[in-house]
């Protein structure tokens, strides 16, 4: 080896400023202001300590074990260490709306979407402006034919004394009217899976 | 002067050559051969590099060509071994493991390490083995870190750094001391929002060796450490790490005695005067959960008793106050002097030293941190002063309670084989140039006979008051020893400054 070769090899940086790795362990700091996490450094399985960095400091997505992590070491110090991106890989592949050029944010499996201040658990689901759009047009028609019938057929019969009585035809008509609204109810307001709340994405009605 | 005789001796652990390519090093056994050295260097380098050593030995006493050595462990043993012969007429040889006569409780082994590099030498004159190797550091130096997992610290930091030598095989027997009885600090302590999940772990870089870990933890704690040996109870010498400061806290009594005209030759003796004379030092450490970068400036906010005994001045005034804590006080920056154009300093203006800054990562305790400022001004401040003397005595003087040259034979024995790496020493200059003036036990009188001898005044009356204030306690960096078979023993010695302001010069 000649002098400048060893001077080189002297010289020559070891020190990493940027990683990739795969996230293995996940710890939020007692005063809740940071999440530290393991990071597994590819290809050498070298295992850090870094500090989880989001979006924004009130836009936040906690990482999971096994996601793609950017580890960045500022001075290119193993101390200094930051997680500055999660990437997508096979297990996260990029959202389908979003392959079309749209801005999507989709939450993890079985984790959900909050919009709100820091200090609240939004807990107010959103309203699903279709399904809330199908129920209105259904109420409306139900309501249009309940007046219809009212100014079109026989609404009484009989005469008992001051007494009058419904027409059956009529009792059937409202009777059928009633239970449509009676399914409205259950498929709009009852039942989880249909009704006009979004099950994933909350927020709190705010000061 | 006196009569030694010096020996060298080196127990050679060989692992020989099988000529087998796949065969497990690890399955081999070990051969221990001893061996008489013609030659034998022992280079104590500074505290963060490697110890070296090189043994020349006669081809006749060690006929060993290096294909037939896969791996070699190396005990060097020096002794002074008083006669050159028994009374029985044999030859008085050095006897590895034996006791010293100084000390009979230490062996005479001084070295442990392995061989990097044998060699062999045919001439018409010679013929002979060489081995060049390091001591155990290289082991540390040379092995790269790669549990690649963080590493936990907290538990105190001896204890840590025996963890982590445990982790590997090699390592594993090495011990960890603390001579000072300092108290060990547990870095993970120091962590912001310690206790937390993750906290608490050193990360490591890709390349990091095992040495330059441990240094960086002691960085950390404010301590320095480096390889050095020990004796273990039945006498066998193992590679021992030393945690300790800079400044050494010894008492003077136990500082070895150098005399320039009596024990020493080849003395020279330096200072930097323009570089290092006035700096400060600032740490600081930056803590994300704070949004925080906390500082310590050294010598301003230093401990008090750190200061004092560091010689600056104390400031009352700022004991009380929010600023003011238990545990610091605070001192005034050092400063620059601003010259007048005629030459005169201007005080009116002060002008502070540049500060020195070092970042240190997750520290959240300004004690701490303090604490690592101290340490690092300990060792900018030894690079002041240095020199070097070669010494061809093998034993020594410890001071007694004075430092005047006619105590030189009332301290204990000691034994130069066994000197020791940060080993504080006493170094006089006994050359009768200063004998005139130093009769002469006032400033004034010395003044007076500075005067009859031609010089001014004011000039007279400045040597009369600053004549031998300087103090003649130094601290050992590094030496070399060596035992040559012809020409005996020789220590060389590199030396600093010590901080020791206990100094009253001649009055």
């Amino acid at each position: 080896m000649n002098e400048l070769e060893l001077l080189r090899e002297i010289f020559k940086s070891t020190d990493l400023h940027i990683g990739v790795g795969t996230i293995t362990q996940l710890g939020i700091s007692q005063s809740k202001a940071v999440l530290r996490v393991m990071v597994n450094l590819l290809p050498e399985n070298r295992q850090v300590v870094a500090q989880m960095t989001f979006a924004d400091v009130y836009s936040v997505t906690f990482p999971e074990i096994n996601d793609l992590a950017i580890v960045l070491f500022s001075d290119g110090h193993p101390d200094n260490a930051w997680v500055v991106k999660v990437c997508n890989s096979k297990e996260e592949p990029i959202p389908l709306f979003a392959t079309t050029g749209n801005t999507m944010i989709s939450p993890r499996l079985g984790k959900l979407v909050g919009v709100g201040r820091a200090t609240v658990t939004p807990t107010e689901p959103f309203v699903l402006g279709n399904v809330l759009l199908s129920g209105l047009t259904n109420l409306i028609a139900r309501l249009d034919a309940t007046l219809s019938r009212l100014q079109s057929g026989v609404i009484c019969w009989g005469s008992l004394g001051d007494l009058s009585y419904p027409h059956p035809l009529f009792i059937s008509d409202i009777s059928a009217i009633q239970e449509d609204l009676a399914d409205m109810k259950e498929q709009y307001i009852d039942t989880a899976s249909t009704n006009i709340l979004s099950q994933i994405a909350f927020t709190e009605r705010g000061a | 002067m006196s009569y030694t005789y010096p020996q060298a001796a080196v127990e050679l652990r060989i692992l020989p050559e099988d000529f087998k390519l796949s065969s497990d090093p690890v399955l081999q056994s070990q051969h221990r051969i001893i061996v008489q050295a013609r030659n034998v260097t022992v280079n104590v380098n500074d505290y963060k590099t490697s110890d070296t050593f090189s043994v020349e030995i006669d081809y006749k006493s060690f006929p060993f060509d290096p294909r037939l050595i896969r791996a070699c462990g190396v005990v060097i043993y020096i002794q002074d071994m008083e006669h050159l012969y028994n009374d029985d007429g044999s030859l008085n040889k050095i006897v590895p493991g034996a006791s010293t006569r100084i000390n009979p409780s230490v062996s005479n082994a001084v070295a442990i390490g392995f061989v990097d590099e044998e060699s062999i030498e045919f001439d018409d004159s010679k013929r002979t083995v060489h081995f060049e190797g390091r001591d155990t550091t290289a082991l540390l130096i040379d092995q790269k870190y790669t549990a690649n997992k963080p590493i936990p610290l907290n538990t105190p930091i001896d204890v840590a750094i025996k963890n982590l030598l445990a982790s590997f095989a090699a390592t594993a027997a090495i011990e960890v001391s603390n001579p000072l009885g300092l108290e060990m600090p547990t870095l993970a302590k120091y962590y912001p929002d310690f206790g937390s999940p993750l906290a608490g772990q050193k990360n490591t870089g890709s390349h990091e060796s095992y040495w330059e870990i441990i240094q960086d933890m002691c960085s950390r704690a404010g301590l320095i450490c480096y390889m050095s040996t020990k004796q273990l109870s039945d006498k066998t010498l193992v590679p021992n790490l030393v945690l300790t400061t800079p400044r050494n806290r010894k008492d003077t009594k136990d500082d070895i005695k150098f005399i320039y005209g009596v024990n020493v030759k080849n003395l020279k003796l330096k200072r930097k005067i323009g570089r290092f004379k006035n700096f400060n030092i600032q740490v600081r450490s930056f803590n994300p959960i704070e949004k925080d970068v906390l500082i310590a400036r050294i010598p301003e906010e230093a401990e008090r008793s750190w200061g004092i005994a560091y010689g600056f001045e104390y400031n009352p005034a700022i004991t009380s106050g929010p600023t003011a804590t238990p545990s610091t006080t605070n001192f005034a920056s050092v400063n620059i002097p601003v010259l007048k154009p005629d030459g005169s300093v201007d005080t009116s203006q002060v002008h502070v030293a540049p500060y020195i800054t070092f970042n240190i990562p997750n520290i959240s305790d300004k004690d701490q941190l303090i604490r690592i400022g101290q340490t690092v001004y300990e060792q900018y401040s030894m690079q002041q002063l240095e020199g070097s003397f070669d010494t061809f005595e093998m034993s020594g003087r410890t001071t007694s309670s004075g430092t005047g040259l006619s105590k030189y034979n009332t301290g204990k024995e000691y034994d130069l084989a066994h000197i020791v790496k940060q080993q504080t020493i006493c170094l006089e200059i006994d050359t009768g140039d200063l004998a005139s003036i130093s009769r002469f036990s006032s400033p004034g009188l010395r003044a007076q006979y500075l005067e009859q001898r031609g010089y001014d005044r004011e000039t007279a009356n400045m040597f009369a008051n600053i004549i031998g204030k300087f103090s003649p306690r130094f601290q050992l960096k590094s030496y070399s020893m060596t035992v040559n078979q012809d020409s005996g023993f020789k220590l060389s010695a590199q030396f600093h400054s010590v901080i020791d302001i206990g100094n009253i010069g001649l009055v």
